[in-house]
């Protein structure tokens, strides 16, 4: 089944079977940063934005994406020119083994684009989607409070 | 009555202040775990189906009854698609309902609140038709999954994932119904017995709008917001009379009898018609924990849910209390 997508701001066809994971499709089309992790919707390793709704992509079929707007973590900034909120996480020192650090950055970019003025409790909340196992919540919650104060359109 | 927060309405659940409660028997019936507990998950891969998008309802419901029988419904994915992971259940045909805009709604039709099957529960819980008498949907945005959950599941698809699930019990508490169409019909049932029929699907939920000096309230107790499924949740509804006595009250747990969502009528009904307040909350909550009797499985025993449920329905009673002893509207859930 042919399914259009539209991802970081180009258009694809992916020619996918029917069981066909965006994860799996997102990978395919190189999108390396798109984790699989518990594969059941738990962890958030896999969060990407699909019209502007943050997903878990390992619970959602490619066929399920067809016609939408997808956001991966390449589509934030590259290393040359990194984003306000990569350059916040790599200034707090956040990642470690750094296997969560793609879908985290997702969720902190869709809480970012919903919330005009961050709250701590607001993002300790949201993050329980996220499982980080080297536990980097503090710093991750500082990087997504000191990415905040840049402006917002940049992010 | 003031509101004692969850932790403190816990207090006498901790294994310093009750070791009885902690102290699990072998021989006790409650004790028995669930053969699905975590220890035990492997997961497969997703079976091989073809997946068919129907472009209109009508286009889904005759597909359903033809070649398509036998096919499993995907709406938002989050029951959907990890049962088939955790299961490795055969699945040959799906149908993806996802893109069925037509079941995308919440409207208020006279003196009934219509919700379509496919509004997600994110759309439920911000969706300004529901005023502070609904902040037992509001209470979702806190305790339904994760963001990302909220974002993909629908009404439909938590209603006919589970009869354990949380709308289930919150429709239970507004005596709403679930209509379910086919290609034969359409038939409306309460949320908890849906038994639904191979060609059938959930279009819409309705429900009596709340009227008068009215408030609900959703509670949910586990440790972690996953699928939700086997916490521990409690819904309550709380209309009072001017002179503060009860006019009426509707009370639902989870697993009120072994596993099954059910209403609390005996507790209800001691506290139908006296004055709210503390003394006769505590009569009620006597009757409740007379009235349930929960299963136990590994995330806690039967006892334990029982004094949870308990607190929590406690909790939700002065939440109620609170918001109808404030000034009404301008309340904030």
């Amino acid at each position: 089944m042919l399914v259009r997508l539209r991802v970081n701001g180009r258009d694809f066809r992916v020619d996918a079977k029917g069981n066909e994971r965006l994860l799996d499709s997102l990978r395919r089309l190189g999108m390396k940063s798109v984790k699989e992790g518990c594969s059941v919707g738990d962890c958030g390793s896999c969060n990407v934005i699909v019209d502007g709704r943050l997903v878990n992509s390992c619970m959602m079929l490619a066929i399920q994406a067809r016609g939408s707007e997808v956001t991966t973590c390449e589509g934030l900034g590259s290393l040359e020119s990194l984003q306000p909120l990569q350059k916040a996480f790599v200034d707090a020192g956040v990642p470690q083994c750094g296997y969560c650090i793609p879908g985290v950055l997702m969720t902190a970019k869709y809480y970012l684009d919903n919330h005009s003025r961050p709250r701590v409790e607001e993002i300790r909340d949201i993050l329980e989607g996220n499982i980080c196992r080297c536990g980097a919540y503090t710093k991750i919650t500082q990087a997504i409070l000191a990415a905040s104060n840049q402006p917002k359109r940049r992010l | 009555m003031s509101s004692p927060t969850i932790c403190e309405n816990l207090q006498n659940c901790s294994p310093e202040a009750n070791p009885d409660l902690w102290n699990h028997s072998v021989s006790d019936k409650t004790q028995i775990c669930e053969v699905d507990s975590p220890q035990g998950v492997r997961l497969h891969e997703l079976p091989e189906f073809d997946v068919y998008v129907p472009s209109s309802l009508g286009e889904a419901l005759t597909y359903l009854s033809g070649e398509g029988r036998g096919s499993r419904l995907l709406a938002g994915g989050t029951s959907l698609v990890p049962e088939m992971r955790k299961t490795g259940i055969r699945v040959r045909k799906v149908v993806d309902l996802s893109g069925l805009s037509d079941l995308h709604y919440i409207r208020r039709t006279q003196n009934t609140i219509r919700i379509g099957g496919l509004t997600t529960i994110r759309e439920l819980t911000e969706a300004k038709i529901f005023d502070d008498r609904y902040c037992c949907f509001k209470e979702l945005e806190r305790s339904f999954g994760f963001v990302t959950t909220r974002n993909m599941a629908t009404v439909g698809g938590n209603l006919a994932a589970s009869a354990e699930g949380d709308l289930a019990e919150i429709l239970l508490v507004l005596e709403g119904r679930a209509v379910i169409r086919s290609a034969k019909g359409e038939r409306a049932v309460g949320p908890t017995n849906l038994g639904l029929a191979d060609g059938e699907l959930i279009v819409e939920v309705q429900f009596a709008d709340l009227k008068g000096l009215v408030s609900t309230w959703f509670n949910k107790f586990e440790k972690r917001n996953e699928d939700g499924k086997g916490g521990i949740a409690t819904t309550t509804l709380l209309k009072l009379k001017n002179d503060r006595s009860v006019e009426d009250v509707r009370i639902a747990v989870s697993r009120a009898r072994w596993k099954e969502t059910g209403r609390v009528r005996r507790a209800e009904s001691e506290l139908r018609g006296k004055i709210a307040n503390a003394e006769n909350v505590g009569r009620a909550l006597d009757k409740l924990e007379s009235e349930i009797d929960p299963a136990g499985d590994y995330r806690g025993s039967s006892r334990f849910r029982k004094e949870v449920t308990k607190a929590m329905v406690r909790e939700g009673l002065a939440k109620c209390l609170e918001k109808l002893d404030r000034e009404r509207g301008e309340s904030q859930c």
